[in-house]
């Protein structure tokens, strides 16, 4: 596998690039002031693309070197932390649909669940943290939740 | 000034005051002493909470937890040598070693003496030299501003390690993202991609909570460490007047050290408590003792960490710096509550800043209190599962979001975010300072083109003014002293 660098800083000079040519359809100019509203963002364009090539010379020098001190990537784990991210992500939209009291009782444990909570104390003491919460919120904050 | 402080005395005497004072402490604590869980994610998720309450007690509170989380990383530091906290990396070698001995009782009760005595002398050179501070920037305007925002910015340098060029990126990308929304000068919206959720910019506590507490709750899954290490046996034992008193010294030292290194932005706790300990050592009478078991070694550690957390408002409060993430998050906290920091803050705001400086002694003291007699219930707390508390966060973060402007859109800015820091983090990207970058970018570009117009264009206005080209000096070596620093330990190196 070639150095992570290399990708991420491709990845971030074509972004780099793709802000530049952004900002004219996305930013209006505005010729009274001495620096526009673009300026910054030029600015900003301009830093991302010099510091991608800092880190793909970086990464282009150290070559596959620098990998023993790398965190091991284990494709496994990966998939269970986005599998969590993504019921995490389902809870909030249907949270949105559904209602904040029936989703948090069926997804939260479904996460402990999937993270292997085994004691039946702790999927009973959820129940009232939910409640608490929503008291919280909704009756002492005045947030209208879903 | 004597009578702002009698004033903001009076102010804090209240319940409700002391009340969400002890519930933060509380939260705080929990946080601290759960290894993975930080000061920067109780900030974060508990700041939507405060925004319904007023300032003074929804401040107080979120410095409560801030203080408390720094002491709590001491307890899990000592009776598992596992740091709740990095600040307290330094506490786990003599706290644990002293707990093996079976004088963990000591061990914990050192630590919340020297934190408490840390605290109070931070919270009151706050009190003193933050005034101060303020009646000097008084006379600040756009170029000063923008100098000590840029400067702000360089601290990106120091916080991002070995990876100057990764900060410098994450920090750029930050910057383009404050650009969102429209521009404050002459109202054009930026790169809102016609989307009228966009027109508005993006709001600050839902982009952290993504980046701090999401991303982090991402990396504890992904790692699958939710091990509940077993919490050794101690016996309650107080320290006794003599053991205080020898070790006296050492705190008040560290509490300097603490306090000086609080107020330079950018450094933060782990660095100071490292510092103080190093100290500590070099002066001790009995320097073999230090990492066996040392009361000293954990006095000068925490009193170090715990110092920082008054001093680090100093710069926050006066000018409008944040120096770490944490701080970072206060001034979001403090935004929210229309209090914008900086040097008009103690004119416009100066009762309850005042009651803010002097609650912070208050919150202290709570500490002492909290920590003598509550020791029991956080010890059990701690064998709480990770599996367990990730769920309950999820919960907080969802809600949190959602609660900034009862809108559904915020959730989705936390959850993007949160996958943003995650990936970012994963590649070794560090995520502080884009959140440094959101807060101060617009702070930068704004006095940078006010002071443009002030001086018709020509960009000498920046250097002609004394205090605003000192700021940019300091700048320039602020960038430059992390990389001195490498090139001076590589050449020690070989």
């Amino acid at each position: 596998m070639k150095n992570k660098d290399i990708i991420v800083g491709s990845l971030i000079l074509v972004f780099g690039i793709f802000v530049m040519f952004m900002i004219p359809s996305q930013i209006e100019d505005a010729q009274s002031v001495a620096v526009g509203p673009r300026a910054f963002p030029y600015f900003c364009g301009i830093l991302l693309i010099l510091c991608s090539i800092v880190l793909l010379i970086q990464g282009i020098r150290q070559g596959n070197s620098e990998e023993r001190n790398e965190e091991k990537l284990d494709k496994g784990n990966i998939l269970f932390a986005l599998a969590f991210y993504l019921t995490v992500v389902l809870y909030a939209v249907l949270m949105h649909h559904l209602g904040f009291l029936m989703t948090s009782f069926v997804f939260l444990p479904t996460l402990m669940i999937m993270l292997g909570v085994r004691k039946k104390v702790f999927y009973i003491l959820l129940i009232p943290i939910i409640l608490i919460v929503y008291y919280v919120f909704q009756i002492y904050l005045h947030v209208q939740l879903p | 000034m004597l009578s702002n402080i009698v004033n903001g005395f009076v102010n804090l005497l209240s319940i409700s005051n002391f009340i969400f004072i002890f519930i933060g402490m509380m939260i705080g604590i929990v946080f601290g002493a759960l290894p993975g869980l930080t000061a920067t994610m109780a900030v974060a998720l508990f700041t939507p909470i405060t925004f319904g309450m007023d300032p003074v007690v929804g401040i107080l509170m979120l410095l409560s937890m801030y203080c408390g989380a720094t002491y709590g990383g001491s307890i899990t530091a000592i009776l598992i040598k596992t740091p709740g906290t990095p600040a307290s990396a330094a506490t786990a070698l003599d706290g644990y070693a002293l707990t093996q001995q079976g004088h963990g009782g000591k061990a914990l009760e050192m630590a919340l003496f020297a934190s408490t005595i840390g605290g109070i002398f931070s919270a009151l050179m706050l009190l003193f030299i933050a005034p101060l501070m303020a009646r000097i920037a008084t006379s600040f305007g756009p170029p000063e501003f923008f100098a000590l925002a840029l400067f702000g910015l360089t601290i990106i340098s120091s916080i991002s390690g070995d990876h100057v060029v990764k900060g410098l990126i994450m920090g750029t990308i930050g910057m383009l993202i404050s650009c969102i929304g429209l521009d404050r000068i002459t109202g054009v919206p930026r790169l809102t991609f016609n989307h009228r959720y966009l027109v508005g910019g993006l709001q600050l506590i839902p982009v952290l909570i993504g980046l701090f507490a999401i991303s982090e709750l991402v990396r504890k899954v992904e790692k699958r460490d939710f091990a509940v290490s077993d919490v050794a046996e101690f016996s309650k034992e107080s320290l006794t007047p003599k053991e205080m008193l020898e070790s006296f010294v050492t705190i008040i030292k560290s509490s300097i050290i603490g306090t000086i290194i609080g107020a330079i932005p950018g450094t933060g706790a782990a660095i100071a408590s490292f510092l103080s300990y190093g100290e500590a050592k070099r002066v001790s009478k009995r320097p073999e003792e230090f990492g066996k078991g040392s009361l000293d070694g954990i006095a000068a550690s925490e009193a170090g960490n715990n110092g920082v957390t008054g001093a680090t408002l100093i710069p926050l409060l006066t000018l409008g710096i944040p120096g770490d993430a944490v701080t970072a998050i206060l001034l979001g906290s403090l935004m929210i509550q229309g209090m914008i920091p900086g040097p008009s803050l103690f004119a416009q705001h100066g009762k309850t800043v005042y009651t803010i400086m002097v609650g912070l002694i208050a919150v202290n003291i709570f500490m002492y209190i909290e920590g003598k007699f509550l020791i029991r219930l956080f010890i059990k707390i701690t064998k709480v599962p990770m599996n367990f508390m990730i769920p309950v966060i999820v919960l907080l973060c969802i809600t949190g979001a959602y609660a900034v402007n009862n809108a559904y859109f915020d959730v989705v800015v936390m959850l993007t975010f949160g996958l943003v820091g995650y990936v970012f983090s994963r590649l070794g990207f560090p995520v502080t300072p884009m959140l440094l970058a959101i807060i101060l970018g617009p702070t930068a570009e704004e006095s940078m083109r006010q002071s443009l117009i002030i001086s018709n264009g020509n960009a000498s206005i920046f250097f002609t003014r004394p205090i605003c080209l000192a700021f940019i000096l300091i700048s320039c070596i602020s960038i430059f002293l992390p990389l001195i620093r490498r090139v001076l330990s590589k050449k020690k190196e070989s």
